[in-house]
């Protein structure tokens, strides 16, 4: 899994220990805490990629929040953290991840590692295409770049793993499956 | 080909007939900008760019300083390089999705442009998937069958999944045999 220390995470919650410990769990991550709905959309910018929102807060809940972090297009997971068991009612609620409180630092880590995986996806996707085409490029040029093309396999090799990592990291066995399917039906 | 006119296309050439000849190739398809400089094209480039097709070579701002510029501000657009120089080992610095050599046939730019949008609606879906695959399991964690076999949000959330994991297959179905392997990972 790839590295993201640095990476931005913005915890919601209304109950000050709950954003202290938390702060303090992901302390190798930069965390901005707000202790309301209001506070979080205030400090929620294009940097942040993950918010851990606490569901139950007075005033605006973690439903209005999540609903008007999506209605904004900010392009952030969110993690819903919340003593609410979860009811049916969810599917609607637009989360990438849902803890149940109380949690532990062990999984909050791993959630916020997980989400940030994920996040990376997509232009871990885009780059393996990229590196792909220009691997092609140079093959089919005049002169001689093999040592270009090697550094390039090495580089195709280290994404594609870090892309499959994130895939059988994931639990949703049709997840999985949605990818061996394509292979197999297309190869007929 | 598969169109969608509602993609936008930025096109960025220092030659007026340049520009001409590609906005004609590519009004009927799509939603065509044009730039003439590279400053020019900073200007007309937004989150709404879904490709560009950029050369290198032009007087002032380059093709490569253009696509630097696009990769640090992070647009979610894909870039076709379009040039007459014959790559050489720097094009392994540049972040590029396609590398198009002048001059380029309208078939050449039509196909490239298809494989380049179909890469980013694959990256979408899979995001998609991620995200609903993701709301199941948590469902399926804690319920039982019995109570999710009731609720009609779960039937739905359910077809939802097989629909994307259905556009997700197409798609991929589509790509061109070498984006397919590269998707499937079989990358010598």
């Amino acid at each position: 899994m790839m590295e993201e220390d640095s990476a931005s995470v913005l915890v919601v919650d209304d109950e000050r220990d709950t954003r202290r410990l938390y702060e303090a769990w992901l302390s190798t991550y930069d965390v901005t805490t707000a202790e309301n709905g209001h506070a979080a959309l205030d400090r929620l910018t294009d940097d942040v990629r993950v918010v851990l929102l606490d569901r139950r807060m007075p005033n605006t809940s973690g439903r209005a929040v999540l609903e008007r972090i999506r209605a904004r297009g900010y392009d952030c997971r969110i993690a819903v953290v919340t003593a609410v068991e979860p009811d049916v009612d969810i599917v609607d609620l637009g989360f990438d991840a849902y803890l149940t409180k109380p949690t532990t630092r062990e999984l909050l880590l791993e959630t916020v590692e997980t989400l940030l995986a994920r996040d990376e996806y997509d232009d871990d996707l885009r780059e393996l295409f990229a590196l792909c085409e220009r691997r092609a490029v140079l093959r089919a040029a005049d002169a001689d770049l093999s040592a270009a093309v090697g550094t390039l396999d090495n580089r195709i090799a280290q994404i594609a793993n870090t892309l499959d990592t994130t895939i059988s990291g994931f639990d949703d066995a049709d997840f999985r499956v949605a990818f061996r399917d394509i292979g197999v039906s297309a190869a007929d | 080909m598969e169109e969608r006119a509602d993609a936008v296309i930025l096109v960025v050439d220092d030659r007026k007939d340049q520009l001409d000849l590609s906005e004609a190739r590519l009004d009927d398809h799509y939603d065509v900008r044009t730039a003439q400089t590279g400053e020019k094209a900073l200007e007309r480039i937004d989150d709404d760019v879904d490709v560009v097709l950029l050369d290198r070579e032009m007087p002032g701002m380059s093709g490569d300083e253009v696509l630097e510029y696009i990769r640090e501000e992070d647009y979610d657009c894909r870039v076709a390089m379009v040039t007459a120089v014959e790559p050489e080992i720097d094009v392994l610095a540049l972040g590029f999705d396609a590398y198009l050599t002048k001059p380029v046939s309208a078939d050449v730019l039509l196909e490239t442009i298809d494989r380049l949008l179909r890469r980013s609606e694959y990256s979408d879906s899979i995001a998609e998937l991620f995200t609903l695959c993701e709301r199941r399991a948590v469902l399926l964690e804690t319920h039982t069958e019995d109570e999710l076999e009731d609720s009609a949000e779960y039937a739905e959330l359910t077809e939802k999944i097989r629909e994307y994991r259905e556009e997700t297959d197409d798609i991929a179905r589509h790509f061109s045999s070498e984006d397919y392997r590269v998707t499937f990972r079989d990358l010598d």
